[in-house]
């Protein structure tokens, strides 16, 4: 049964800790929604999101003990949760890469302003992003990480990040222009 | 490969260009992005529970972690043990053997008239028969 409530950060890890089955079922109400949003945003189907979601919950209970009270709890989940979902698509696939010359020639227009495209509708263009893509976009443009970090967390070059990058751009914008043809 | 195929029909002819679209709702919207939560499945927990079971029962229970370090070091002192004596036996064993049965003795024994000659090269003693 989901408890309704949800204890701080400190009283949640305490009880997890000791491996308390309630606290560990709190813990994991509380965070849940906020991790599923990512592992959907990283993952190609729910099937994926809801392994990367098993496994990203095992592992924080498994090395909460390593957990620094230095930084932020959900910041430290985020980052579990991310490097799950890397892992997940590094056993799968290979990353596409391009060249940087490639990079640079992808056109960037101005655009009519279309103010119908809401955050749930980008989040199922993402999740149809191939998923080297889809990783890369989601580390660059929503995480905010660089293009160094990014190449140090999936093991690939700078430059596979920024082509992986522009590849994803370019994807999306054909398939927004596509959409927008469709509508019109 | 199929992208850099279609890269490069993209170039020559550019669809409807929507990339600042989705860059300038990634800036409304990238927070909530960011933030964006959806409610998990409901058979998540079971799973995760019974996976976190699994890896507890795997592990030995805290109350007999005291044990693994003692195990180890009685395991160490019965190998040293069961080496030195081997050793020792053996030694002892191969020097009883050399004794009764090396070329001193089994010359000594012979009823042929035997020298015994020490070849310093090889530091061994060999047995060089002497013609009656």
């Amino acid at each position: 049964m989901p408890s309704n409530h949800l204890s701080n950060d400190d009283d949640l890890i305490e009880g997890c800790l000791l491996g308390n089955p309630v606290m560990q079922r709190k813990l994991y109400d509380k965070y849940a929604p906020k991790m599923y949003g990512i592992c959907l945003r990283y993952a190609a189907n729910t099937e994926d999101a809801k392994d990367i979601l098993q496994d990203g919950f095992v592992k924080v209970f498994v090395n909460l003990g390593k957990f620094m009270a230095t930084g932020s709890f959900e910041g430290w989940m985020r980052r579990i949760f991310v490097n799950t979902a890397i892992e997940h698509y590094r056993k799968k696939n290979q990353l596409y890469a391009i060249s940087e010359n490639q990079e640079e020639n992808i056109p960037n227009q101005e655009v009519s302003a279309l103010d119908e495209l809401e955050a749930e509708d980008i989040i199922r263009l993402i999740s149809e992003l191939p998923n080297g893509y889809r990783t890369v976009f989601n580390l660059f443009a929503v995480e905010g990480y660089s293009h160094k970090e990014i190449a140090t967390m999936m093991n690939i070059s700078e430059g596979t990040s920024k082509s992986q990058y522009a590849r994803a751009k370019a994807w999306l914008q054909e398939k927004i222009g596509n959409r927008n043809q469709d509508k019109a | 490969m199929e992208w850099t195929k279609k890269l490069a029909e993209y170039q020559a002819d550019p669809p409807p260009p929507a990339w600042n679209e989705v860059e300038k709702i990634l800036q409304q919207q990238g927070n909530s992005l960011y933030h964006h939560t959806a409610p998990p499945p409901n058979e998540s927990w079971e799973a995760i529970s019974t996976k976190l079971s699994s890896i507890e029962n795997s592990q030995p229970s805290p109350a007999f972690n005291w044990l693994r370090p003692v195990l180890r070091y009685a395991a160490m002192v019965a190998f040293l043990a069961i080496t030195i004596t081997t050793v020792v036996n053996n030694s002892f064993r191969n020097a009883l053997i050399e004794s009764l049965q090396g070329p001193g003795i089994k010359a000594a024994l012979s009823d042929t008239p035997q020298m015994l000659i020490k070849d310093s090269s090889k530091n061994k003693i060999q047995v060089k028969q002497i013609p009656r």
